[in-house]
Formats: C-alpha cells, sequence, structure tokens
C-alpha cells in the first residue's frame, strides 16, 4: 500500500521545536468519595516525528494519557502542551484539535456518516476547504489505509476492520501532525493489521507524522521506535522497544514480550550469537536470511 | 449427536438490492457436545454472521442450522434458544446497561426465573471466576471500572446463565495479558466442569492453538477448512494462505524453510522454536568457523 503526500500538510510541520510536552500531569477522578489517581505527576516529551507505543495493563492509564494529548480531558494539575499551546487554554482548541487527531478503540462510536466517502469528508469540510481539496484528501486517506473501492459503501455494512480502517482514514484527512491511535487494530486481522502498521509507518517516514499509539498486541508496539510503559498512573518504563522487552521489571508487572523478542530472549540466556535488539518478525528474518 | 450442525448454510444480507452481500456460502459443519471450537478467518469472512445462526439471532437465508437436534427456523423454538446458546459479542461491554455489576450479571437469571439466594450465589460464583472480587466490584457502577474489568462483567453475564453452548466473538480484543488469561481460564473451567461446548472466533491463532480441539478456517464465506489443528493448517500453508493467520513461530519457521534452511515447520511452541534456531545458529556459527 502507498501513502502518498497528504496535500497541503508538508508546509505546516516543518516548523522547528514542535512537540507534545506533559509537565507534572496529574489526572484524578473522583470514585466513590475518594480520588483515584489515573495518572500520577507524569513528565514527557514526545517530539515531533516519533513512532510512540504506550503499553500498560488495563487500567495503568492509557487512555486517560491519549485523551489528554489533544485536551479531549483536561489534567488535574500540570500542563499539556502541544507545539507550545496549552490544552487548557480555549483560544487553542481548535488548533489543538486539528494538530492531533484522534482514532478510538471502537469505530462505531465515532463513525456518524452513513457513506464512507463523507464520513472522511465531514471533518475536512467543516474547515470550510474547497469541493476539490476535500476530495483530494478523502481520495488520499482512503487510498492510505486501502478502502478506496469501498468509498461509496456504507459504513455499518463494512467488516470490523474495515471500519477501523475508516476511522483512521477519517482522521488522516485532516492531516494531523499527531496522530494518536487507542488500540486502533484490536478487531483487525493479522493481514489488515499489518497493513496498517506499515501505513502508519509510512506516514510517519515520509511527512514526518508522530505516530501514537496505544496497543496490547506487543508485536505492533515492537516497530516503534520508543515505547513507553504506563503502571498504576506512572510511567514504568521508557525506552526503545528491544531495552523494554529485555527488562526483567517489563515481566515483573505483569506484561509478555512479543513472541520474537521472547525468542531472542530465550536464544540469549542459552548463549546463542544473535543480535539482542531484534524483536519484530522482519529483524529476525533479515538476521537469520540475510 | 452433534449439538449444532448446519448443513448448506447460505445467508445473504440485503437481498434484493444493490447492497446484496452473500455473507455465508454453503457452509456445513458439526459440532459435538463438550468440544471447544475456534473459528478462524480475515475480516469479513463470515465468523461474526455464522456465530448469530447458532442462537437463532439470524435464520439461513438458505441450507439449515440444527441446535440440538432441532432446526432453527421453528420460530418457537428459535425464542428460547438463548437459553442454550450465550453468544458473547465483540466488545460485549458496550452492551452493559444495568446500574451495578450485580444487577448486571443477575439479570439474565431473573429472566430465566431464578430466586434471589440462588441468584446471588451464582453472581459470586461467576464473578470469582472470571478473576474479580465480588466483595469489591458487585456493588459498583460498571461505569466506573476500566475496558477491560467491564469486558470481564459483560462475559460472566452471559457465563452466569451456564450455557449448553458459549460462543465468543473475540472475547479477548483489546485486552492485557492478565485480563484475557482470566478469561481464558474461565471458559476453560467451566468447560471442565459443565462440559460446555465453547465456540470462540479469534484472530490471535496461537491462543486457540492451545485450546480448541477443531479449527474452522472461513474465508470469502465458504468454510474452506475443518478439523484438527495439523489439517487445517496443511490447508493454510499448502494454499498460502500463511501470512494471514499463522502465529509468529510457525511462520518464522515456514520462512526460513523456505529460505533453504533444514527446519521443522510444525513448532507450536517458543521453545520449540528456540530449539529450531537455536541450532541453525550453531550450524552456519560452525560454517564460519
Amino acid at each position: 500500500m502507498k501513502c502518498s503526500p497528504c496535500p497541503g500538510y508538508i508546509n505546516e510541520v516543518n516548523r522547528v521545536n514542535e512537540k507534545i510536552e506533559l509537565l507534572n500531569v496529574t489526572k484524578t477522578y473522583q470514585h466513590a468519595g475518594s480520588l483515584v489517581y489515573a495518572l500520577n505527576n507524569i513528565n514527557l516529551t514526545i517530539p515531533q516525528g516519533q513512532f510512540v507505543g504506550i503499553v500498560g495493563m488495563n487500567g495503568s492509564g492509557k487512555t486517560t494519557l491519549a485523551r489528554l494529548l489533544n485536551g479531549l480531558i483536561l489534567p488535574s494539575s500540570g500542563k499539556v502542551l502541544v507545539n507550545g499551546m496549552d490544552t487548557t487554554d480555549p483560544r487553542y482548541h481548535k488548533d489543538i484539535r486539528r494538530l492531533v487527531g484522534m482514532v478510538f478503540q471502537n469505530p462505531d462510536n465515532q463513525i456518524i456518516n452513513p457513506i464512507v466517502e463523507e464520513e472522511v469528508a465531514f471533518g475536512v469540510q467543516n474547515l470550510h476547504f474547497s469541493a476539490a481539496e476535500v476530495s483530494r484528501r478523502v481520495t488520499w486517506a482512503l487510498q492510505a489505509v486501502g478502502l478506496s473501492d469501498l468509498r461509496h459503501h456504507a459504513p455499518h455494512l463494512l467488516s470490523g476492520g474495515q471500519k477501523q480502517r475508516l476511522a483512521v482514514a477519517a482522521a488522516l484527512a485532516m492531516c494531523p501532525a499527531y496522530l494518536v491511535l487507542d488500540e486502533p487494530t484490536s478487531m483487525l486481522d493479522q493481514s489488515g493489521r499489518s497493513e496498517l502498521i506499515l501505513c502508519l509507518e509510512e506516514l510517519r517516514r515520509e511527512h514526518g507524522i508522530t505516530i501514537i499509539m496505544i496497543s496490547h498486541v506487543m508485536e505492533e508496539v515492537a516497530r516503534a521506535d520508543r515505547l513507553i510503559v504506563l503502571y498504576q498512573g506512572n510511567i514504568h518504563l521508557d525506552g526503545s522497544p528491544w531495552e523494554v522487552f529485555s527488562s526483567p521489571e517489563f515481566e515483573h508487572i505483569g506484561m509478555t514480550p512479543p513472541p520474537i523478542a521472547r525468542l531472542t530472549n530465550v536464544l540469549i540466556e542459552q548463549e546463542h550469537q544473535i543480535d539482542k535488539r531484534i524483536v519484530t518478525f522482519e529483524q529476525m528474518v533479515e538476521f537469520l536470511c540475510p | 449427536m452433534p449439538i449444532i450442525e448446519t448443513k448448506d448454510l447460505t445467508h445473504v444480507y440485503l437481498a434484493g438490492t444493490s447492497y446484496e452481500k452473500k455473507a455465508l456460502d454453503k457452509v456445513s459443519l458439526s459440532i459435538n457436545q463438550g468440544e471447544f471450537v475456534g473459528i478462524i478467518g480475515g475480516n469479513g469472512s463470515g465468523k461474526s454472521t455464522l456465530i448469530q445462526h447458532f442462537n437463532g439471532l439470524l435464520v439461513p437465508t438458505s441450507g439449515s442450522v440444527r441446535v440440538d437436534g432441532k432446526d432453527t427456523t421453528v420460530k418457537q423454538y428459535r425464542k428460547n434458544l438463548w437459553k442454550k446458546v450465550g453468544i458473547v459479542f465483540q466488545f460485549p461491554e458496550q452492551q452493559i446497561f444495568k446500574s451495578t455489576v450485580f444487577e448486571e450479571v443477575a439479570y439474565g437469571l431473573k429472566n430465566m426465573g431464578m430466586h434471589l439466594p440462588e441468584i446471588k450465589n451464582r453472581v459470586e460464583e461467576i464473578l470469582v471466576q472470571i478473576g474479580l472480587n465480588p466483595g469489591e466490584v458487585a456493588h459498583r457502577s460498571p461505569l466506573s471500572l476500566s475496558g477491560g474489568t467491564r469486558r470481564q462483567v459483560a462475559i460472566a453475564s452471559i457465563m452466569a446463565m451456564r450455557p449448553a453452548v458459549l460462543v465468543l466473538d473475540e472475547p479477548t480484543a483489546g485486552l492485557d495479558s492478565s485480563g484475557s488469561n482470566h478469561i481464558m481460564q474461565a471458559i476453560q473451567e467451566m468447560q471442565r466442569n459443565y462440559h460446555t461446548t465453547v465456540v470462540m472466533i479469534s484472530h490471535y491463532v496461537s491462543q486457540l492453538m492451545l485450546l480448541a480441539d477443531k479449527l474452522v478456517f472461513l474465508e470469502q464465506g465458504r468454510l474452506l477448512a475443518c478439523g484438527n489443528q495439523e489439517e487445517v493448517f496443511q490447508y493454510i500453508t499448502s494454499h498460502n494462505l500463511g501470512g494471514l493467520i499463522l502465529p509468529d513461530y510457525l511462520r518464522l519457521m515456514h520462512h526460513l524453510a523456505d529460505y533453504g534452511y533444514q527446519v521443522n515447520t510444525g513448532v507450536s511452541s517458543l521453545e520449540e522454536a528456540a530449539r529450531e534456531i537455536g541450532r541453525i545458529l550453531k550450524e552456519s556459527f560452525l560454517c564460519k568457523v
């Protein structure tokens, strides 16, 4: 699948010093009269252009973190800055939401239009672009997720995986600088999954779009540049995937590395000559079949 | 006698419109009491449509479905089938509608006419089984729970009714390993204790490999292979569909074999895969020396 450039996008992102910053961010919820810390004093910088995976057990604060990134929810204390813009300042909400695209766990909750292409066009139309520009972006976004053939179909007739790709396309059409995906592949089959990941990787490589992806599928986040592990509202580990997967702490908090990383770890324990950084299928194949 | 039997089951959505879509095409299969059956196939292959025939939510466009020997097109029979065949849909946590965990899990039991003391016992038992602490969660609002815990509650509310057939559509998608382990253990326990028939759709083929007695492989509405693991994987690899659904270790072995290494392409565990690759590494090291 080939992702072509998002029209009108490049000029907007080539500014320097672009990043999302979380400064001492705490998010609390009231539950049964007591205070629950969903996130506890998080400090985090995500520079433009990274592919960041976020993992952690259910309830560790991943979704809360994702929703803070575009101001859907606001920190109880601390600051979230998107390219320097504070998410608590209503003047910036429009810019922040355009810059930070969101794709949620379940596409049924975010698809609202009766026709696939209308769903993708919806956000762009609200930005008052010309019809030609809207159509160009829709064409590109649908192509990027491999749904061009279903352009005129009804979303509710798509399969679960196709719907999820539609939700990604709708976010892509806005040409975001950051794409935050909350388990975008949990309903995709393996081919749909790798198609989507390849596309996300290409969006990052070719156009510098920052990919921030929450996932429970370790095979997917193994391909990220950086892996952040949340545990009980704190950042427990933060490093490259192989560092995280080989850390005893990772399994200690109940996480399981992806199959290939486990294979590498076992082979290293058995003192075989193997590159300890191998965590993905492709890396293993490349190592064994050069 | 099989508990579920389909014969030339065909299902067409929106027949006669321009959106007409054949979701199932002459699917014939049988599932025996107490069996654990895994259904695999890509998105849009007809998996979810198939299972909705098992408790009469859908009826065949042509062909037939018999549950416990009776045809599901008989309306009176179909109406009561929910007690016999429990379906856990994708993202079941979204169907939760009661204001406490207890009421949610008790709902189906009340509809079955069970009395309160018995319901209480049953709810407590199933919550423990699914990995939750009844004292902690029973009185809470489902909305105050994390997504994974809500999923556990939703699955518990079906399992509480102890259906003869438990059908689950991607029960662990989007769950962390602890949540999905709890759910899988509870399912196995139920199968063992009550001889429950389990039908499970999953994209995680490696998960099914460990548990399923029988695998059913669907593609574009057609049943392409049905049988034990070896038979189904044999079919999948010989038809070059491996990239789609084979688990990583198996896929790696096939890749290495294609590259010219002498490896066992039937591995299913980490240890076996490590042994094969360890051997390759040793051999290629010897060659270099």
